[in-house]
């Protein structure tokens, strides 16, 4: 499904958290959004998923504006998955997955159909999560949990996939692991999925469309080798880069400031989520 | 996989429904057959079912319902109640108390005796009064939680707030009406069934057929279930937050202002009654626990009524109140809750 | 000899001239009050006057009463300015001849007339209610004795403020029988040096209650329900170790509450399986056709006391007299006894006692109510007039 947004702006009390932003992506495609914390991501993902309404601006899919589906239609149609999870209250995996069935069902159909469970099933192998469908979401590690979300928004069949930080928490392994499902899904489907990310690295490997945010405004609009420049990521992120091309992915190298102790060498292979925030514009 | 989960599951839910009616049931009929005059429980149900009975039997059977058709009510709505409640703010161990409606009740009703004492007597206005002011904390917390953001926090919020005014208003009121009644009134406080007459009952059974059919017809089960996992989760599944709370904690203080109104404040039993069916079921889907707690709930008022009743053959101090039972139980459950979630 | 003879005289002449003048003084001349009848009031006041010259003579003699408490509580001299904290306490006082040491009293205490008139005359203030008296009040008239009752938490509460500021504070006892009375009346004429009067009280009280416990049938019993409030409120009656249990006992009834302690909230099945010959409501003030209306609606109308036609509410004076444990001790056995053999006492001679009786309530007690309804917030929070 096409999505485009035209000069979207939103604003939280007096702040702008996403200024005049206009993109579009295909159906089959993957966007990612990079930026800094606060640069708007989130508010982004969350105005497409239509939890929010833009102030100015439309937003459409397939050509249709988003404020003409019915609730009912979107929920159907595309999926938001919250990074934050609240486990305060006893809950299953498989309870929290079939609630995005919940849309699907008749209007006053109480219990989940053959059909639902059949789909997690097959979702659940998909992801390896089969063993943890009856265990509570508090029983669950964050990698095991990060899993469990993106079947709960696969369950959906959602034609848009809206994902906040899928991988945030996963170890390096897991981390590609989950983009390529992701990847997978959405060109077997051809669905389109936008990605809100930190990892420069992640993002030039699996998306076609890259979004460079900066305090809700798009500094860089592309595909990753277009974005990912030395000077774009220094300005968004604060930080003294050198981009290393590895493959057809990228790098970003975090150059040391004055005064750090550590020098480049040992800046190797560490975790590339997030930069060290001595200067960094983010809250 | 999964199917076997779900089957699994709702056997576990057909058999539970089945055992907590079955423990209902006995209680009911201990109910009946126990008091100052204890009837064989087989005499008890035979003049329940009307299949003739002694006179005398008969009379203090026919007041026996009116106690334990109460109790039952109270129960179910409470517990009910409880869920709402603890679905909408996501927390264990939140109760129906907390929307601030028993106090606005409890100052409705006080305002009212001391512009005419003998309101005191006429039991039917007493409970309108009572419920018209629960109904209005509603109002007023959730005015005050929808302007601070319609979240489940923000209602619990504007429920201390409203809770406490009036509470003060209330207890200054019945301070002043003390005085004239020449009675502590502590009364009103604690509730209690032993003046239950079968006129009152209806109070109790409007409101939990309307807060049904609302409830069902909204689809609140399933939407807290939505709810529960965050409110951008149920937001992306088409639910409309702000609906669900409100709708909920509306539905939450008709079921406690009229249990308030008629039986006065009975505690613990809509904390108690969500967290034994979540424990015997395993998990908080709203469509098993909002039946097994409204099982549980009533099973828990019905044995405490029974223990109030027999308190007064055992001590010198008269039949306890209701919900004085209830607390006593309460304590050492709260603290066992506190103590394994601590060490969670 | 003579002369020393002549001297004793002098000086004993001297000496009652001035007694009588100071008695006259502390005692402002006044008689005592009603309920003592003429004929006495001549020894009654030589009594107090040769009370008076005893203590005089002999100024060391320091008071010692133990209160309801346990306490041992010393006086140097009787107290002059006395705060009474319960209306059964200002009833003691003003029979006992004390009222001009008397400057608080609470809103409720209306009886004797002469209580309230005091107040309206600026003698005596008013303290704050029964429940709900007020600290600053009574410390502002600078009183030497307060007196309450430890039956009432809101009176024990104020015992350490009181006794901070060195004001003696007096516990008459939560009275469950007619001697818990007659030792706080004693009690009470001992810190004042009225025992004489008391023991005339005393007595008379005595010869009330005989001549109604020599004229009640011993055979028969009525069974009684006592209910202090309108069913509504919860059924709440007497128990056998309370004041009005007694009264029950003593006017020849049965309390079907006997066994209880305390106030306990009884149930319907319990009444109805003991089925009470009468019942007694307090009115608290409430409009009677509201309040028989709502009993007519309870299964209190299955009792036999119903079918019989014997509800019977107490409001006003006859229903103060049921609760306050005091002088009007032998009144209240009395009235009690016309509302449960009205054949051999005759109606009751206190207002207001109603009878509900084939569906209409009808006044049965003699005498017109001569002081206003205090029900409501507005007689709360105005002095009574």
């Amino acid at each position: 499904m096409r999505v485009e947004l035209k000069s979207v702006s939103f604003s939280y009390d007096s702040t702008r958290a996403v200024d005049g932003v206009s993109l579009e992506i295909d159906s089959g495609k993957t966007l990612c959004l990079v930026g800094p914390n606060g640069s708007g991501k989130t508010t982004l993902l969350k105005l497409i998923a239509s939890i929010i309404k833009p102030e100015e601006g439309v937003i459409y899919l397939d050509g249709k504006d988003l404020k003409t589906y019915d609730r009912n239609e979107i929920a159907k149609t595309l999926s938001y998955s919250d990074p934050h999870l609240p486990r305060t209250l006893p809950a299953r995996v498989i309870d929290f997955i079939l609630t995005s069935r919940y849309p699907f069902h008749r209007v006053f159909q109480y219990f989940e159909s053959k059909e639902d469970l059949e789909l997690v099933d097959f979702l659940s192998k998909e992801l390896g999560i089969s063993h943890l469908l009856d265990r509570r979401l508090d029983q669950l590690s964050s990698g095991e949990l990060q899993r469990v979300v993106i079947v709960a928004a696969l369950t959906k069949k959602p034609r848009v996939l809206l994902l906040d930080e899928p991988s945030a928490f996963l170890d390096i392994r897991y981390r590609f692991e989950v983009m390529d499902i992701i990847k997978k899904y959405t060109v077997e489907y051809g669905a389109t999925s936008i990605v809100a990310l930190h990892d420069i690295h992640i993002a030039s490997l699996y998306c076609d469309r890259v979004v460079l945010l900066d305090k809700g405004k798009i500094v860089a609009y592309g595909p990753p080798s277009d974005v990912f420049s030395s000077k774009a990521v220094e300005e968004v992120y604060g930080v003294k880069v050198e981009i290393i091309r590895v493959g057809s992915s990228y790098i970003a190298f975090p150059l040391p400031s004055c005064g750090t102790s550590n020098t480049p060498e040992s800046n190797n292979r560490t975790s590339h989520s997030g930069f060290s925030s001595s200067s960094s514009s983010s809250e | 996989m999964a199917h076997r989960i779900a089957r699994a599951s709702s056997v576990r839910f057909f058999f539970l429904m089945v055992a907590l009616s079955s423990l209902l049931l006995l209680f009911v009929v201990v109910s009946l057959a126990v008091g100052s005059s204890m009837i064989p429980p087989f005499e008890a149900l035979r003049c329940l079912l009307g299949a003739g009975c002694d006179e005398a039997i008969k009379l203090v059977v026919s007041l026996r319902i009116a106690r334990t058709t109460a109790s039952i009510l109270v129960g179910c709505m409470l517990s009910v109640a409880g869920v709402l409640i603890q679905g909408i703010t996501r927390n264990p161990l939140a109760d129906p108390f907390i929307l601030g409606i028993s106090s606005t009740a409890l100052a409705v009703l006080s305002a009212a005796l001391l512009v005419d004492v003998s309101i005191l007597a006429q039991r039917q206005l007493a409970i309108s009064l009572a419920l018209g002011g629960a109904l209005l904390g509603y109002f007023l917390t959730t005015s005050l939680g929808v302007l601070a953001g319609g979240t489940g926090l923000s209602l619990v919020l504007s429920g201390v707030a409203v809770s406490a005014l009036f509470s003060g208003v209330s207890h200054v009121l019945l301070y002043i009406l003390q005085d004239e009644l020449r009675h502590p009134y502590v009364n009103l406080l604690m509730g209690s069934t032993s003046g239950t007459l079968v006129r009152d009952i209806p109070y109790l059974v409007v409101p939990a057929v309307l807060s049904l059919l609302a409830l069902y017809a909204l689809g609140i089960p399933k939407a807290l279930n939505a709810y529960l996992f965050g409110e951008h989760h149920a937001s992306q599944l088409g639910y409309r937050v702000k609906l669900t709370t409100v709708a909920s904690a509306f539905i939450a203080s008709l079921l406690t202002g009229a249990s308030v109104a008629v039986v006065g404040i009975v505690g613990f039993i809509g904390l108690a009654g969500p967290h034994i069916s979540r424990m015997l079921y395993g998990a908080s889907d709203h469509r098993v626990t909002i039946v097994l707690s409204a099982l549980s709930g009533s099973a828990l008022t019905v044995l405490a009524d029974i223990v109030a009743r027999l308190a007064t053959l055992f001590s010198t101090r008269g039949e306890l109140p209701l919900g004085v039972i209830t607390s006593i139980i309460g304590a050492p459950f709260l603290a066992y809750l506190v103590i394994r979630g601590g060490r969670k | 000899m003579t002369r020393n003879v002549v001297l004793t005289l002098a000086v004993a002449l001297i000496m009652l001239a001035a007694g009588l003048g100071v008695g006259t003084y502390l005692t402002g001349g006044t008689t005592a009050t009603a309920t003592i009848t003429e004929t006495k009031t001549i020894s009654i006041v030589f009594t107090q006057r040769l009370s008076e010259l005893t203590t005089v003579i002999m100024p060391e003699v320091r008071i010692s009463v133990v209160d309801a408490l346990g306490r041992e509580i010393v006086f140097d001299k009787p107290p002059t300015r006395v705060v009474s904290l319960a209306p059964s306490i200002t009833e003691i006082l003003f029979t006992l001849g004390l009222q001009d040491r008397v400057v608080g009293i609470t809103s409720q205490c209306n009886y004797p007339m002469e209580a309230q008139q005091l107040v309206s005359k600026g003698k005596i203030a008013i303290i704050g209610g029964f429940w709900t008296p007020d600290l600053e009040k009574i410390i502002s008239l600078g009183p030497d004795l307060v007196i309450g009752s430890a039956g009432t938490p809101p009176h024990l509460r104020l015992k350490e403020s009181l006794e901070q500021l060195g004001i003696k504070v007096f516990y008459t006892r939560a009275a469950s029988d007619k001697y818990d009375v007659y030792s706080d009346i004693r009690a009470l004429a001992k810190i004042f040096g009225v025992e004489r009067v008391a023991e005339e009280l005393i007595n008379r009280i005595e010869a009330d209650i005989m001549s109604v416990e020599t004229a009640v049938p011993k055979d028969e019993q009525p069974k009684v329900l006592v209910l202090l409030g309108p069913p509504g409120w919860g059924l709440y009656s007497a128990g056998g170790n309370t004041f009005i249990g007694w009264l029950v006992r003593t006017a020849g009834g049965i309390n079907i509450a006997d066994k209880f302690t305390g106030w306990p909230a009884l149930d319907y099945e319990f009444i109805l399986s003991h089925d009470p010959d009468v019942i007694i409501v307090s009115a608290m003030g409430l409009n009677y056709t509201v309040l028989t209306k709502e009993i007519s609606e309870t299964p209190l109308a299955q009792t036999k006391a119903f079918r019989t036609g014997r509800i019977y509410l107490v409001d006003q004076e006859a229903n103060d007299i049921l609760v306050r444990p005091g002088p009007r001790l032998g009144v209240a056995v009395r009235v009690l006894a016309s509302i449960l053999f009205p054949d051999i006492f005759g109606p009751p001679k206190i207002p207001v006692v109603y009878r509900f009786e084939g569906g209409t309530t009808s006044i049965i007690s003699a005498g017109t109510a001569i002081r206003p309804s205090t029900a409501g917030v507005f007689s709360a929070l105005t002095p009574a007039t």
